[in-house]
């Protein structure tokens, strides 16, 4: 059972803004609206590192659950779309998303902020497969061309890494064992495991 | 026969309240893979077979050490990630039924211990981001579950109840109480009570008020309670438009607010008589219960008074600071905002009910006040005797004074 995940190396980042230039460009994604970005965290001083960040497709996905309008849904292999045909713009899933990746194409204004936008793990959306009508509101469908998101395909580091949860923790657990450190899957049980379990 | 129709809808809204509750200890806020739009035609999703899925988990072990994913001089060119004619094709693929996508996700879930080690506690990240916008320097706020866990569970739940249940308690009452009567009948003599001034803005807000309620609740309740009946689309643009609506009805309802402090605050002031009408439950208990003496408000129409005051400044507040979000706060803000303005939101619907029925079906006369101005002379000495009395005193002074020839 294959299920998609992203996962972005934070001992392999070298900011260099690939992934959110060439997120920019293969969708064509309208000024001022970020699917992906980088947040650099203690810049400038020691125990700098960067991380590539958007949509997680999350498990149990907090977006989809405070929706008012039911507009978000998820797939069978985990990727969370959504229908911009539905959208009010209320900007909930904002606050209740952990990565911050739902963005809108006003900055104020709830019920007046646009259709949301957001990182489909280039799946498109609702629309027919590859149709103009996809591309124009949920930029190109890579997936359905056996494709995986061009973010993690372009990363000319490969710290950025996204496909398969299974195939993507085994490289990152190698890599841990063959350099001896790491630093963690940032984000990820935020993302995909939730609130920690009662044990 | 109003008591009648008033145990009926008692009973009526006692089921419900049990069905809420029924409701809320089942529900499951958990989100499980559906492939589709909930109510929508089913999406064509490549991935739904075995053959995309494995095309795509083969495109992924490209990303593995180069030496061992290739290309590389010493490994042969990979067949990975070139998948099959028709693997990608799944045109018709149904849509997940609850509790198929409900074993997706325990699997999803079930990870866990196997990647334990490589997981990080939750915890908020955040650095600088080069690119522009409100909250982009995080990468992480875990509190956005927390957030979701809040408003989809005691917020909307509770909230609920509480809607219900005072509902439930204002058809009991009338059902057992039956209306409020005036004592000593209609006198067919009527004193104006409010002014067309006072009436008006008390309409603006009220009108607004009731709006923005509806308008609201159909953000927090539509999507579970109309959307099933409307379906997805119809659905869209009742709550685009009420979207709409909630944000522009925030200047009416700020005027008559503003007005409303200006021209009743002072006559809001608690008195000792308040004390006094508040323990003798203002006379509305039983028929041949003495009605305490008020002013022209009274201790209940003073704790709706600054309710509403209280609360409509607490709902303009946070409502402005969703209306500019990450402008005055951030995440947290934000979320502390929208959580304040739902829960104030439902007090104050719930207190404005008992005002409602009060005003309306609750008594006898009580709506001419507002609503022609003129109330009954017997109402008047009956629940204001002080104002009334005054009132008259004022009269029969004008009187005199008219009476009393020029000199």
């Amino acid at each position: 059972m294959a299920r998609m995940k992203f996962l972005c190396d934070a001992e392999r980042c070298i900011e260099c803004n690939a992934c959110t230039t060439v997120c920019k460009n293969e969708h064509e994604v309208p000024w001022g609206m970020q699917r992906r970005r980088l947040v650099t965290v203690n810049d400038g001083v020691p125990g700098e590192f960067s991380l590539s960040v958007s949509c997680m497709h999350c498990t149990d996905a907090p977006c989809i659950a405070v929706c008012p309008v039911s507009c978000i849904y998820q797939t069978d292999i985990g990727i969370v779309l959504h229908d911009k045909d539905i959208c009010i713009g209320c900007g909930y899933c904002f606050y209740a998303c952990p990565f911050g990746a739902p963005q809108f194409p006003q900055t104020s204004n709830f019920g007046s902020r646009g259709k949301m936008d957001k990182c489909t793990f280039c799946a498109g959306g609702p629309e027919a497969d590859g149709s103009e009508m996809e591309f124009k509101k949920y930029g190109r469908n890579r997936i359905a061309e056996g494709k995986l998101p061009l973010c993690a395909e372009v990363c000319s580091t490969r710290a950025l890494l996204g496909g398969d949860g299974d195939v993507v923790i085994d490289i990152y657990k190698e890599r841990v064992i063959r350099r001896g450190y790491g630093s963690g899957a940032w984000g990820w049980s935020t993302a995909y495991y939730g609130p920690p379990q009662e044990s | 026969m109003v008591r009648v129709i008033a145990a009926i809808v008692a009973s009526a809204l006692v089921i419900l309240l049990g069905y809420t509750v029924y409701l809320g200890s089942v529900t499951d806020d958990l989100i499980v893979p559906t492939n589709e739009v909930a109510g929508r035609k089913a999406v064509d999703n490549p991935s739904n077979n075995a053959a995309g899925r494995q095309s795509i988990i083969a495109r992924t072990e490209l990303q593995r050490w180069r030496a061992a994913s290739g290309p590389s001089p010493e490994q042969p060119r990979p067949a990975a990630g070139r998948p099959a004619d028709g693997a990608l094709k799944s045109p018709d693929a149904p849509n997940i039924p609850y509790s198929e996508g409900r074993a997706v996700v325990n699997d999803w879930l079930s990870n866990r211990d196997g990647e334990s080690k490589m997981l990080r506690e939750p915890q908020n990240v955040s650095g600088r981001s080069s690119l522009p916008g409100p909250a982009k320097e995080t990468f992480v706020q875990p509190q956005g579950r927390q957030w979701r866990s809040a408003r989809n569970g005691p917020i909307a739940f509770g909230g609920a109840f509480y809607l219900i249940g005072v509902a439930a308690i204002l058809a009991v009452f009338l059902s057992v109480r039956g209306r409020v009567p005036i004592k000593e009948g209609l006198s067919g003599q009527t004193v104006s009570r409010f002014s067309a001034f006072e009436r008006a803005n008390h309409w603006l807000t009220a009108g607004s008020f009731i709006v923005l309620a509806l308008t609201g609740l159909v953000i927090l309740f539509g999507k579970d309670v109309i959307r099933p009946w409307l379906g997805p689309d119809l659905f869209g643009d009742l709550a685009e438009g009420s979207a709409w609506l909630h944000m522009a009805l925030v200047a009416p309802l700020a005027v008559g607010v503003a007005v409303m402090i200006a021209s009743w605050s002072w006559q809001n002031l608690p008195t000792a008589l308040d004390w006094k009408w508040l323990k003798q439950g203002g006379g509305f208990m039983r028929d041949n219960a003495p009605n305490p003496p008020a002013d022209r408000f009274n201790a209940g129409q003073k704790l709706i008074f600054w309710a509403v005051i209280l609360g409509s400044i607490v709902l303009i507040g946070t409502g402005l600071a969703m209306m500019f979000p990450f402008l005055w706060a951030g995440y947290d803000g934000m979320q502390l905002a929208q959580s304040t303005h739902a829960i104030a939101a439902l007090i104050m619907i719930g207190i404005i009910f008992g005002h409602i029925y009060i005003g309306t079906i609750g008594m006898v006369g009580a709506f001419d006040a507002i609503w022609s101005g003129n109330v009954d002379r017997n109402w008047a000495k009956e629940h204001h005797s002080i104002w009334y009395g005054r009132l008259s005193e004022t009269a029969d002074a004008d009187e005199q004074k008219s009476t009393q020839p020029a000199e």
